[in-house]
């Protein structure tokens, strides 16, 4: 997909999300009253921020409750500086989100260890340190020094030059939210957008896709970041100054809480949440309801609507599926020398050397013998000794998704694809680290669609399909591009004994169409049997025999260790 | 071994840590003044730690962190003051405060947990959030804003410790938690129950088809939890102030004792709530950090679970 | 447990109602007994209420004393419609707020606001409209440093100074531990002012700040021991107080220091949630007219309580504080042309011209003026905690501070000295 197709031929949900967003920034400003003019206003900073926790927690995987913190940060920075300076707006603006989004990259570096709740927590920790230091250092309010507190508020934040009425305010808020809906979006569709896709659903199958899970951790929270500091900013410039008792750390679960409730994979989802967040205490405040009773009613909803609509509001109303499938596994030829995998005391492979160089190789053995631990030594995701190379090439010491930009293709046992992008895009996301052309990669994911007859599926969403295309769609991902070697894992799992025909025909037609090497590892032995040109059996770690398929497999070592001793 | 080489790599790191920390905070400080508030520290750590057992005992058996815990504590305070106030014996006020935690708890835990079975624990936690605002509203509701005082009678009690007056009411707060630690522990290893409530954490589907009772035993969680969600809300509504916001939003401090023991250990929660009291206080020596001091117990959160989680990789995390 | 017991004290208060008719009848505005029928005149108030504490009294009192005038005439036969807003202690919905009455409502003046944050969002706002607010319950230096508010009660500033003269002049207090909030425009700014005052004086001051998030206040309690100071100044909201007096009751620190506290201590629960431990062993200063007091507008006060507001609201300082913001305002509309009173400028003109006015309720005279402070009420009374309530133990007395300097210079011009 090409930035191009972003903005033509889109889903309803995209096309409603224009016309939300031309209306709201045309048409509110022009009719709202002054209070509500400041309601919406500060509702639309909250809708920012919470864009950012959303895509953070439906698109990559990952939770922050420190983002109404993170706000607090970016509206420090846009006090300090307004009262400290003569800059412009937008410059303390820019300043303030770049600010908030250092903070965020400090967030994510907990996140390359941790994630869940362990992650959650962490983040409610940073949260309750920022409120602690808010309330012990305040918010600049015109003084000197670095802290810029004195015992009372200056005249409030220097708004925009073109802003300074609340209504135009609200226009420039609205403005900014839309600017901040569709970074998020441009990132989401492009690369960043794929590679969060997929290391939501398995770092694993991220990396084998040749994505740098460590990097793309790091720009997820860096924007969320970046998104709290704008929203901090623009309210510190609603109101004029901050209070501590906006930034506390249940502000952030609860704004947290209402994205799911609103629904995080959707634009509208967040909207939702800012609403729920601060229109409809303003509602029934104005109508004079006592603040404990809404808070009852507060909770009954976030309880009811977590119960009820566990994708949220949005996705009942944009009756929309989201979500996230995953990639499968593909390995390619190699050599192979005194490889030994231990996890703890167990000794998952005792050194194994063996070289193969047919271009389709089987691997075979009980269970646990040792094989998927193979293809994941030789994939990169376990430690391992002895070297593992292919020509010229030490695979050995290089990172999972490196060996991936090299060539190395892997399908896993449940395929893993994307489910909320295109055929197309599931495709796309294994070239995107390559730096051939756009061009070419669009030929080239058309290349290995028509190799599994799925061209003209392209843009079906992998979620409609049956579990025999999302097969094919896998198959399309090892191929697409010039991969060397192709890692199968079980490919023929839970297929009839047609499409298992089918799928055969096809990896024999893998060396033709690309020339890659393919090690195929199967229960299936009549698959092995058909397809593969030698065959390696393991047993307990160790190879127990290596050689021409048919000779292989009628190995009196091969049949007891399949069969048990009791048949010899 | 290298278990046993990791623990004590751990010990020793903690104690320098601790060591350190003591003689940088206190450096030139008279020692009768550090030892004064170190015991005042432990005092209010013993407060912290008994708020992350309450958590982690109720976390390993369901799987649900509960932030309205402290909402339920907040909820047995405001109850037992009221019966005090109308002429009620105090011990039946104790009592019914902490029943109408353990109500508060299991309401949530038979009628709205189960329900939520499906969602991630994060979602588990925040949707706990929805409860405590409904507690925390109705509490705020029945008794508007107004000074009161929730007083036990061990508050009279004291004895010296290192010059500082400890009342009996902390002397029950720390002997309460190492006590609740050792019970858990032990019912939790020991018993057909607590080898399935550790089932049941640990998957809930599976231990459904293995034929364990699931409802039985998380009600059973949530009710052990509930009567110390009201225990302990009593005690902070004496040693701390009875003001159900301020009560309700402990669980965010006892959150990071907590994670000192990463939501499953519960000696290392113990350990955890009372190093973060002891810092907390001996913070205040320090004129650059007295200011700041309340960020101790999420400043050694942080740093408890980063080395808790040192040299681990994420990769197959999901296939566990 | 206020609504627990509204039903019990709800026929209390229809009692009172029934009486009404004989010598118990408030007196309120023009007092004619007629039912105001005109062309509402809209006037708009802020409170804050919401969790950490509940500041709506003053603008209770205000509506009962505005339903009050409305029973007796109005102004100039029109009645008047109060409409009240809650902050809810959140800056955004102060903002809104006055948003709503000063531009959606176009409310005429602002009476009776009583809020922790609500003058500090909003004092530009009020500026840039030219209302002059005439606010009741305050808490933050905006609301006494700003051109458009003025406050009928004293704030933390008058309210520490108040009672640590009292402590310097009559117990030979020498140095004082100022334990408070760390928010500068409330904190910071009346530990400052209690410094000034005790280094005018000979004696010394230090202040103690408490993060508003620490649980715990015993290590505050230990800092301001190890300050030495001879006496402990409690700038706390009552609540806080309460736990920092409880943590030193555990210590038994109460004989080795002398105790004050500001009005916040000034509420009829606080004596009986110390304890007899505190019993005739803190000072505190009361802004306004005891509650017993037999004035005229004390006693007034208290029958417009009784006959036109709820029976669970409270009777406290705010209370008072509202009720006379209302009645000044109610007099300065009265004295005006019938058909000036729904013009905003005018009125707020007024309000500002307002010079000399007073109540029992209050020891000096109220007046607003042409300045960029304001500060009517900077004398007051001190109390102390007895027998399980208060006990006068100074009367009306005036702050010498020198932060007082330019607002005695002011009440020179206007000749109210």
């Amino acid at each position: 997909m090409n930035p191009l197709s972003i903005i033509s031929g889109q889903s309803p949900s995209t096309k409603l999300a224009f016309v939300f967003g031309f209306v709201s920034f045309v048409v509110l400003p022009s009719v709202l009253g002054a209070q509500w003019t400041d309601i919406v206003t500060s509702t639309t900073c909250f809708a920012i921020a919470a864009a950012g926790i959303a895509f953070l927690y439906g698109r990559v995987g990952m939770v922050s409750l420190t983002q109404v913190g993170l706000m607090g940060v970016g509206g420090w920075i846009m006090l300090r500086l307004s009262h400290g300076t003569t800059l412009p707006f937008e410059i303390n603006l820019i300043l303030a989100a770049f600010g908030a989004m250092g903070f965020g990259v400090i967030l994510s570096l907990p996140s390359l260890r941790l994630r869940g709740l362990y992650l959650a927590l962490i983040t409610l920790m940073a949260a309750g340190g920022f409120e602690v230091l808010f309330a012990a250092f305040q918010f600049p309010n015109g003084g000197d020094g670095f802290w810029g507190v004195q015992t009372a508020t200056e005249a409030g934040v220097r708004r925009p030059a073109i802003a300074l009425s609340d209504s135009a305010y609200l226009r420039y808020v609205i403005g900014c939210a839309i600017l901040g809906f569709l970074l998020i979006e441009l990132n989401r569709r492009l690369k960043p957008g794929r590679a969060w896709a997929m290391l939501s659903q398995s770092e694993a199958a991220a990396m084998s896709a040749s994505i740098n899970v460590v990097r793309h951790k790091i720009w997820a929270f860096a924007l969320s970041g970046f998104l709290a500091g704008i929203a901090g900013a623009l309210l510190a410039g609603n109101i004029g100054l901050l209070d501590p008792s906006t930034f506390r750390a249940g502000e952030s679960i609860l704004l947290f809480a209402l994205v799911v409730v609103g629904g995080s994979t959707y634009w509208l989802g967040c909207i939702i949440a800012a609403v729920l967040y601060r229109i409809l205490p303003a509602l029934l405040n104005d109508w004079g309801l006592d603040p404990d009773l809404a808070f009852i009613i507060f909770g009954i909803g976030l309880l009811h609507a977590l119960i009820t609509a566990p994708k949220g509001i949005a996705s009942q109303i944009l009756d929309r599926r989201a979500r996230v499938a995953a990639p499968k596994e593909a390995q390619q030829s190699i050599e192979i020398a005194d490889l030994n995998v231990r996890f703890g005391g167990v000794v998952a492979l005792d050194n194994v050397s063996v070289t193969f160089d047919k271009a389709i190789v089987g691997i075979i053995g009980p269970n646990g013998a040792g094989k998927t631990t193979l293809m994941n030594a030789i994939s990169g995701f376990i430690a391992n000794t002895g070297t593992i190379q292919s020509g010229a090439t030490e695979l050995t010491s290089l990172a999972p998704h490196k060996r991936s930009q090299w060539g190395l293709r892997r399908s896993f046992q449940r395929e893993e694809l994307s489910e909320n992008l295109s055929i197309f895009d599931n495709v796309l996301v294994q070239l995107d680290a390559d730096p051939m052309p756009p061009a070419d990669k669009q030929a080239a994911v058309h290349k290995a669609l028509a190799f599994v007859d799925l061209q003209d599926q392209a843009e079906d969403m992998v979620a409609d399909l049956g579990g025999f295309e999302r097969r094919l769609v896998d198959l399309a991902k090892c191929v697409a591009g010039a991969p060397r070697v192709i890692l199968l894992d079980e490919p023929a799992g839970g297929m009839s004994s047609d499409e298992t025909r089918q799928l055969a025909d096809l990896i024999l037609a893998i060396k033709d169409h690309c020339g890659a090497q393919v090690l195929l590892i199967d229960h299936d032995v009549d698959l092995v049997a058909k397809v593969c040109e030698d065959t390696m059996v393991l047993d307990f770690g160790r190879r127990i025999a290596m050689g021409p398929t048919a000779q292989v497999l009628n190995d009196p070592a091969v049949v007891k260790a399949y069969l048990g001793s009791a048949e010899e | 071994m290298t278990l046993n080489r990791s623990i004590l790599l751990s010990t020793v790191l903690y104690v320098i840590a601790i060591s350190a920390v003591i003689a940088v905070l206190g450096h030139g400080k008279p020692a009768k003044v550090i030892s004064l508030f170190a015991v005042s520290g432990l005092a209010t750590g013993a407060l912290y730690a008994l708020g992350g057992i309450g958590l982690v005992v109720l976390y390993r058996a369901t799987g649900v962190l509960n932030i309205a815990y402290g909402a339920m504590g907040a909820a047995a305070a405001m109850f037992a003051w009221q019966l005090g106030q109308w002429g009620i014996i105090p011990p039946l006020t104790w009592v019914c405060g902490i029943a109408l935690a353990l109500v508060l708890s299991l309401t949530y835990g038979r009628g709205i947990a189960p329900r939520l079975a499906f969602q991630p624990p994060v979602v588990k936690a925040v949707a706990t959030l929805g409860a405590a605002l409904i507690i925390l509203g109705g509490v705020n509701f029945f008794w508007v804003d107004d000074v009161r005082k929730f007083s036990l009678p061990t508050d009279t009690i004291g004895i010296q410790i290192l010059g500082l007056r400890v009342t009996a009411t902390r002397l029950i707060v720390l002997l309460t938690a190492i006590a609740v630690v050792i019970v858990i522990q032990s019912y939790l290893k020991h018993s057909i129950r607590g080898l399935q409530m550790r089932s049941i954490a640990n998957d809930r589907a599976l231990s459904a088809l293995l034929g364990i009772p699931i409802l039985r035993v998380e009600t059973l969680a949530w009710g052990i939890s509930g009567l110390l969600a009201g225990f302990t809300g009593l005690l902070f509504g004496d040693l701390i102030r009875l003001e159900p916001t301020v009560i309700t939003f402990m669980v965010i401090p006892a959150i990071a004792a907590a994670i000192c023991g990463r939501l499953e250990n519960l000696w290392l929660v113990l350990i955890g709530g009372l190093s973060i009291g002891l810092i907390e206080s001996l913070m205040t020596l320090s004129p650059l950090f007295k200011s700041i001091r309340p960020v101790t117990p999420f400043a050694i959160a942080v740093l408890a679970m980063l080395w808790m989680q040192r040299g681990t990789r994420l990769i197959f995390d999901e296939e566990k | 447990m206020r609504r627990l017991i509204l039903p019990l004290t709800l026929v209390s208060a229809f009692g009172a109602t029934g009486a009404l008719a004989d010598e118990s009848a408030p007196h309120c505005g023009a007092n004619t007994g007629e039912a105001a029928t005109g062309e509402p005149i809209k006037i708009g108030g802020i409170h804050g209420n919401a969790a950490p504490g509940d500041f709506s009294s003053s603008t209770d009192a205000a509506a009962a004393y505005f339903s009050c005038v409305n029973a007796n005439g109005g102004i100039h036969g029109r009645p008047i419609e109060y409409l009240v807003e809650n902050d809810q202690w959140n800056p955004e919905l102060a903002g809104q707020a006055a948003s709503k009455l000063l531009v959606d409502e176009a409310v005429v003046a602002m009476v009776g606001n009583g809020s922790f944050l609500e003058m500090a969002v909003n004092a530009g706002t009020y500026k840039d409209a030219d209302m002059m607010v005439m606010a009741s319950a305050c808490a933050v230096s905006e609301c006494f440093e700003s051109s458009n508010i003025v406050s009928t009660n004293q704030g933390p500033l008058g309210s520490n100074v108040g009672v640590i003269q009292y402590m310097q002049e009559e117990l030979g207090v020498q140095s004082v531990a100022c334990i408070s909030l760390a928010i500068p425009n409330v904190g910071t700014w009346s530990c400052d002012a209690v410094t000034g005052y005790m280094e005018e004086n000979g004696g010394t001051a230090q202040s103690v700040f408490l993060n508003p998030a620490a649980p715990d206040v015993n290590s505050a309690m230990l800092e301001a021991i190890a300050t030495g100071a001879d006496t402990m100044l409690v700038n706390l909201p009552a609540g806080l107080a309460t736990a920092v007096l409880k943590a030193a009751e555990e210590q038994d620190l109460r004989d080795a220091y002398k105790w004050a506290a500001p009005t916040t201590l000034y509420d009829l629960s606080v004596p009986a949630a110390l304890g007899e431990y505190w019993d005739g062993h803190i000072y505190v200063n009361a802004e306004l007219a005891p509650f017993t007091d037999g004035g005229d507008d004390n006693q007034n006060w208290i029958k417009v309580m009784d006959g036109f507001a709820n029976a669970d609201d409270p009777r406290d300082t705010f209370s008072q504080s509202g009720y006379l913001s209302a009645k000044f305002f109610v007099e300065t509309l009265l004295k005006m042309d019938a058909g000036d009173v729904g013009d905003r400028e005018k009125v707020n003109a007024a309000i500002t011209g307002i010079s000399g006015y007073a109540s029992d309720l209050m020891c000096g005279p109220y007046y607003v003026g042409e300045a960029d402070f304001h500060y009517p009420n900077h004398a007051g009374h001190v109390v102390l905690i007895k027998d399980g309530s208060f006990e006068v133990v100074r009367d009306c007395f005036e702050y010498n501070s020198a932060y007082f300097d330019p607002h005695i210079a002011i009440e020179t011009t206007l000749g109210l000295r």
